[in-house]
């Protein structure tokens, strides 16, 4: 193995990253994918080559208004290039990146910090989390200055590795579309059930835009069937299902009963959210901003490891050779579409603006080098002809289902931004992504690819990772990756230092953390946990929960502690299912006994300090409805303030408004109760006191 | 966040992005130019390289409920003001019967107490929206830096309020005379098929230069004559459903055709929004928006300000007077990819002057089968 170094500035950091690749600065205008510009620093300023030095030496920039740093890459391989001078080598193609073989140098840690902060804007900028412990500050390089090399004798561009450059683009691409797709892929029942609640939010959306804030007939219709699919999941109404031979009807009507108890399901019936709804506001409703939140993580992605011993995509010598499909017919398509038309440079990017184009191109291909004869009689002839109608502005009749065909009108329909199309696939209860994500792919090459996506594969474990990355680089290379380094490189990124300047927490890193704060825990506990959450990288629900499990005091499923932060997510996260949310209102539920609503009313608070004062004076005010309380103040056993008072919801909420007001507004001009006036103006009371009566007054 | 690759030829957008963070700056751009996420990524920059202490204030509440459905994907943890929280205090009022409001607080002579809170660095995009004195005030509520974003054609408020050009910022102010100034050119929102037919349209423009659209897009807008205002709406209805367009905008020239469309949509089946205030409210004090909902949403032209969408619709232009001239130009560049311009009984002269090779009539076009 022999290291070599190249100079560049770091304003060419994202570029890098969006393909992990350097190429020789006049591949950049020509290769037509990614970015077109390379910024050009006179160490490595030849045309047609990537300049490598034998050693690491320190350069500067010129001071300007834009961070413009040096950086230096650094590639360990066995290539032997050949020398332009003493400790000068170059190279006439693209130089591929791998996290095993690859560091970046900085000199200074502020150059590093803005590069990698300006590194987050930009949406392709990717693989960072595996590169992130690749990332050094050279401070005490020598201040030796590298040579400027000035070759007269041109070197011209290669015209066949831009070519091969732009079928590897492809073919990755193609690659990581296929695992990502397979990442999203679902069940029947997990994408129909998915579908209700998107179909949910947008009812609820538009009611709630409602001036009246009614639904139509046919919202209401439309929010009862889709709650139905939500609520026919839930277990309770499973087993009464099967207790009553399937008949619904009866389901219903015990569920009824139930509900006088208040076994409530999921979404409730829909007239009950139809009245809440009645009274809510986008704007002042938490109930209905916790309700479409959560609906939003019901939704969420679901990671499947599709492994790559099923080799379900195969691509040899920069072809796609074989790829996994429901019949023949689709695979020769599929393979003939991405060899002839998809992996060269024709169609890159966006696809709006060119759907047409590879509409018309890929059913002529269909129908003169693969059906020749049998077109006019094939299902495909028809298919096809009615997508690029509609692609025109007409309806379009066909079911979409999960094979080629469907892949393709959803992706030349949707195909701009994965997010959109996943959203429409689950609209129209597509399960299976596979195709249409390879096809997502290949269309926009590896380096349009955006970081959000090419996570989604990059999240899953290190060791699923590893083997995924070493298959696609055999694949596109043809060369077994050495990934056996590994006592110097470590891709484990959970094991990812806490200060590291890449964001490594979970999404819901904010508002577990908020969530946690109500649960009144041991000091050790909530050491605990604080450690476990800044230290468990950008896990997803599951691997948090699972790697809690690990932690003193959270070992034990039944642990108060534990539970209560399994409380946080919905069963989903705990079933590796998709199983319904709890019930958001909580009637039944006394406040003097139940005083989770303390935490929850406490994340309304900004302000720590009135934070800390509200949750010490509820705590206070509820002890003070029992005949007798220990005082933790003062020590001693002392008789309830309040005893005697009623103890119904809507009265303790009244209580609890003039409680507070007092505090904020000392309207008896109290001496002793100025200091509370300023803490008590960072309370929301009005916000505080919509929640409880949604909540727990059903008001 | 930023294709970063799809602008890397604008040099103005690289230098806003790439600017170092210890000047002061204000971008001036046109529509579509990216200011709004431009004014994201620096915030974004700030929080991680300087920390918290910076505020991020908009004109409207609409601008600024939309611009917080960007804040998570960019992790942005501080709260988005707009222009009328920011400026005055609030307060907590009880009436006889116990519930609660919200007012303005006032001093022993009945005026607002003004809010106004500092932080190290201010970012206030759409600041052609404000007035001198305004802008003074977040100046002086900038303990290091502030950012400003803008663009003087889009001024839409000018006849209601004494706003000053981003132009005349540096001039007027002495404070701000030291900020770096950057012009962005480059539209990256609008089609170009559509800049073309929008072009004729606006008023006091600059002369059209198709090389500043960037965008890729290549749909042609549409101008369609129906038999009558329902059969534009039952038209919206249709296009948006055979179509699956989930990021939808209905744009109309009064609250009244507002509540109207709305009405009917309703009645057509579908799920809608809408913004609907009584009276022409620039404010827009309520909000009644989910932009994380594929619900087509019906408002205003001057609702739709800063806000953009997949494909506008825009109805009734029969019933077009020329004082709409300039809302309604700001309301049809808020497409990103189709743009659909209806009208009944009597196509107004802004129209029919309009050279016919730049739209299309029909919603269809008609191809042959292969």
């Amino acid at each position: 193995m022999k290291t070599f170094y190249i100079p560049t500035s770091s304003l060419n950091f994202n570029n890098i990253f969006s393909s992990e690749s350097i190429s020789p600065l006049g591949f950049y205008p020509e290769r037509k994918f990614g970015y077109s510009n390379w910024v050009n620093i006179p160490e490595n300023a030849l045309e047609g080559v990537i300049l490598l030095y034998d050693t690491l030496k320190s350069f500067v920039r010129p001071i300007s208004n834009v961070e413009d740093h040096p950086m230096v890459i650094e590639i360990q391989t066995d290539e032997d290039f050949p020398a332009l001078q003493e400790g000068v080598f170059y190279s006439t193609h693209t130089i591929y990146l791998d996290p095993w073989h690859t560091k970046v140098y900085f000199f200074t840690e502020q150059d590093k910090s803005v590069v990698l902060s300006l590194s987050e804007h930009s949406l392709e900028t990717k693989m960072l989390r595996l590169y992130k412990k690749k990332m050094f500050v050279a401070e005490n390089t020598p201040r030796e200055k590298y040579s400027v090399v000035t070759h007269h004798d041109n070197i011209p561009i290669s015209r066949a590795e831009v070519e091969k450059d732009i079928f590897v683009n492809k073919i990755k691409g193609l690659l990581y579309g296929y695992y990502i797709g397979a990442s999203l892929s679902t069940s029947v029942d997990n994408v129909r059930h998915i579908h209700a609640l998107l179909e949910i939010n947008d009812i609820v959306s538009a009611i709630l835009s409602n001036p009246e804030k009614t639904a139509t007939d046919f919202q209401a219709e439309n929010l009862t069937e889709y709650l139905s699919v939500v609520n026919n999941t839930h277990p309770l109404y499973r087993a009464l299902l099967q207790q009553e031979d399937n008949d619904s009807t009866k389901v219903e009507r015990l569920l009824r009963i139930l509900n006088q108890y208040n076994i409530i399901l999921p979404f409730d019936t829909c007239n009950s959210i139809l009245t809440t709804l009645s009274f809510e506001s986008l704007d002042n409703s938490l109930t209905i901003k916790r309700f479409l939140s959560q609906l939003t993580l019901l939704t969420h992605i679901q990671n499947n490891a599709l492994s790559t011993d099923a080799s379900e995509v195969v691509s040899t010598d920069l072809n796609l050779h074989y790829i996994k499909c429901d019949n023949e017919v689709d695979k020769e398509l599929f393979i003939l579409w991405v060899n002839k038309v998809l992996r060269t440079s024709k169609y890159n990017g966006k696809i709006s603006p060119i759907k047409m184009e590879i509409a018309n191109e890929l059913t002529l291909l269909s129908r003169n080098e693969y059906f020749k004869e049998e077109w006019e009689t094939s299902q495909e002839k028809l298919f096809l002809n009615a997508l690029r109608r509609h692609l025109n502005g007409d309806k379009f009749d066909y079911q979409y289902s999960n094979g080629l065909l469907s892949s393709l009108a959803a992706v030349l329909a949707k195909g701009d931004d994965w997010e959109q199309l996943l959203r429409f696939m689950r609209y129209k209860e597509m399960n299976d992504y596979r195709l249409a994500f390879a096809l997502y792919g290949v269309l926009n090459g590896f380096a349009n690819l955006t970081r959000d996506f090419t996570d989604i594969l990059l999240e899953q474990d290190s060791k699923y990772v590893t083997e995924v990355y070493s298959e696609f680089y055999g694949q596109l290379f043809n060369k077994k990756l050495d990934t056996s380094l590994k006592s110097k490189i470590d891709i484990n990124i959970k094991l990812e230092e806490t200060d590291s300047p890449l964001s490594l927490k979970p999404h819901f890193y904010d508002d577990i953390l908020q969530y946690w704060k109500g649960y009144k825990s041991s000091k050790k506990d909530d050491a605990i946990f604080n450690a476990y959450l800044n230290s468990c990288g950008n896990v997803n629900e599951q691997q948090f929960l699972k790697g809690l499990k690990k932690e003193q005091g959270f070992k034990k499923e039944t642990s108060k502690a534990y539970q209560y932060i399994k409380s946080f997510f919905t069963p989903e996260t705990q079933e590796h299912q998709i199983t319904p949310i709890q019930s958001l209102f909580l009637f039944s539920n006394n406040l003097l006994d139940d005083t989770s609503w303390i935490g929850e009313c406490k994340k309304l608070i900004i302000d720590e300090k009135a934070k800390k004062q509200f949750e010490e004076d509820m705590d206070w005010l509820i002890d003070n409805y029992k005949e007798n309380y220990y005082d933790q103040k003062k020590k001693k056993q002392l008789t309830g303030q309040y005893v005697g008072r009623s103890k119904s919801n809507a009265d303790i909420i009244v209580h609890i408004k003039e409680y507070c007001e007092k505090r904020r507004y000392n309207p008896d001009k109290k001496v002793n109760m100025n200091w509370l006036m300023p803490i008590y103006e960072k309370v929301p009371i009005e916000k505080i006191i919509d929640y409880l009566q949604r909540i727990y007054a059903n008001r | 966040m930023i294709k970063e690759s799809e602008l890397e030829k604008d040099g103005g957008q690289i230098a806003v992005l790439m600017a170092t963070l210890d000047k002061s700056c204000i971008v001036s751009g046109c529509a579509g130019s990216g200011k709004s996420i431009l004014a994201l990524v620096k915030a974004q920059r700030i929080q991680r390289e300087k920390g918290d202490d910076y505020q991020i204030i908009v004109f409207t509440k609409a601008l600024c409920n939309y611009m917080k459905s960007g804040r998570e994907s960019l992790g942005l943890r501080k709260d988005f003001y707009y222009h009328e929280e920011w400026r005055w205090k609030k307060e907590m009022k009880t009436y006889a019967n116990g519930v609660s409001y919200m007012v303005y607080k006032r001093d022993e002579e009945g005026n607002k107490v003004p809010n106004m809170p500092k932080s190290d660095y201010i970012i206030v995009d759409e600041i052609q929206d404000f007035t001198e004195q305004e802008i003074r005030e977040f100046i002086q509520a900038a303990r290091k830096n502030f950012y400003f974003f803008g663009d003087t054609a889009q001024s839409i408020f000018e006849n209601l309020k004494d706003t000053i050009s981003v132009e005349d910022i540096q001039f007027n102010i002495e404070e701000a005379r030291t900020a770096k100034r950057f012009d962005l050119y480059n539209n990256y929102r609008l089609p170009l098929p559509v800049a073309k037919l929008t072009h004729r349209i606006g008023v006091g423009l600059p002369p059209f230069i198709p090389s500043i659209y960037k965008s890729t897009e290549i749909e042609a807008p549409r101008i369609i004559e129906y038999e009558s205002f329902d059969e534009q709406i039952k038209a919206i209805h249709r296009v948006i459903e055979t179509k699956n367009l989930t990021d939808v905008a209905i744009l109309l020239p009064h609250s009244n055709d507002v509540r109207y469309v709305y009405n009917k949509l309703n009645q057509l089946g579908g799920n809608y929004e809408v913004r609907y205030t009584d009276k022409e409210d620039w404010h827009n004090s309520k909000d009644t928006l989910n932009f994380n909902s594929s619900n087509p949403k019906i408002m205003t032209y001057h609702s739709a300000k800063g806000l953009q969408f997949e494909a506008i619709f825009m109805p009734k232009l029969e019933d077009f007077d020329d004082s709409q001239q300039k809302s309604l130009y700001v309301a049809a560049t808020r497409t990103y990819k189709y743009l659909y311009m209806m009208w009944s009984d009597y196509e107004p002269d802004f129209l029919s002057n309009i050279p016919k090779e730049l739209y299309e009539t029909e919603e269809i076009t008609t191809i042959d089968d292969f």
